[in-house]
């Protein structure tokens, strides 16, 4: 295997795991999402040296995991033990209280927007991507990234300075 | 940077026409700056991204070894794989017909042994009652026997 991809793989998981943290905003869900791309991605590794750009291709799979688990997540009966508040595991635990903390400024001054736009400004500002990365992972054109960008960016300044 | 080129770049910014290295630019200057209320919005944002930015996993999630030892692929000849298999399969069915026979053998000593038991209880049996049939008939006695009184 090239040693490249590789080291690429490894060092992706952190961006994978922020990307799939964005989306779900649940650790324990973002950590599945994370664990089950993975590992389709390292079946698929004898294709990664035929796709152009591996960061871009491997956030399209969170994306496509995570719609699979919001199409699961939908189908489930509600009446499972997990989703019943006083039988969940405890979840506060040190790091995730950390993680909460850090996702806590960008979650309340994005939550009202709407996914797509949300999901393109994440990859933009955290991931710091290219239109055309985005439009892949998005599979939308750049043209659309750059609308929903704009859009995005013109509430968020209308929040963080108050309107005028 | 000069005050009036973060304003065009933040202007820039939130008309989504920056490029990345602008952004980048803009982030470090005002993670380095001290506050200011023109820019506490601002900075408020770059906050937010830089935190969420730094939320990552301490440990890898997945790794595979990678080792550089080469596997030793074994060259067996064909007629010797087959003949392996050959081997290998008339020996499983040897040892399984002589487990049947073995099997057969014992079962047909069992069966002898309890039709032998059931014939001599029925011979005892038939002894038995014959013998309680004969308990109340009269005996007669020898010629020669003396009796008392």
């Amino acid at each position: 295997m090239n040693p490249r991809l590789y080291n690429l793989f490894i060092s992706s998981q952190r961006k994978l795991y922020r990307f799939a943290l964005s989306l779900t905003k649940d650790v324990k869900d973002a950590e599945d999402i994370l664990q089950d791309t993975l590992l389709k991605l390292w079946k698929l590794r004898d294709d990664w040296e035929s796709w152009d750009n591996f960061e871009a291709y491997a956030m399209r799979m969170i994306r496509n995991e995570y719609l699979n688990y919001i199409k699961k997540q939908k189908s489930l009966t509600h009446s499972t033990l997990e989703e019943i508040p006083e039988f969940a595991e405890p979840s506060q635990t040190e790091t995730e209280m950390t993680t909460d903390d850090l996702m806590f400024r960008f979650n309340s001054l994005t939550s009202k927007l709407p996914d797509i736009q949300r999901n393109i400004l994440h990859l933009r500002e955290i991931e710091e991507l290219e239109y055309k990365e985005i439009a892949k992972v998005m599979e939308i054109s750049e043209a659309q990234v750059k609308v929903y960008l704009y859009r995005a960016r013109q509430y968020l300044k209308e929040r963080v300075h108050g309107k005028r | 940077m000069e005050k009036d080129k973060l304003e065009i770049l933040l202007e820039k910014y939130w008309k989504a026409e920056t490029t990345l290295a602008e952004e980048k630019l803009i982030k470090a200057y005002l993670s380095k700056q001290a506050a200011d209320e023109s820019h506490t919005g601002d900075k408020d944002w770059f906050a937010a991204i830089q935190d969420f930015s730094e939320i990552g996993h301490d440990e890898v999630l997945f790794t595979i070894e990678q080792k550089n030892r080469k596997s030793v692929m074994l060259g067996y000849p064909v007629w010797l794989k087959i003949a392996a298999v050959t081997i290998l399969v008339s020996g499983l069915t040897w040892l399984g017909v002589d487990y049947n026979q073995k099997l057969n053998t014992q079962l047909e000593i069992e069966a002898l042994a309890r039709r032998t038991a059931e014939e001599s209880l029925m011979s005892m049996s038939n002894a038995l009652n014959q013998a309680y049939q004969h308990l109340n008939e009269p005996t007669e006695l020898p010629d020669n026997a003396v009796t008392e009184n």
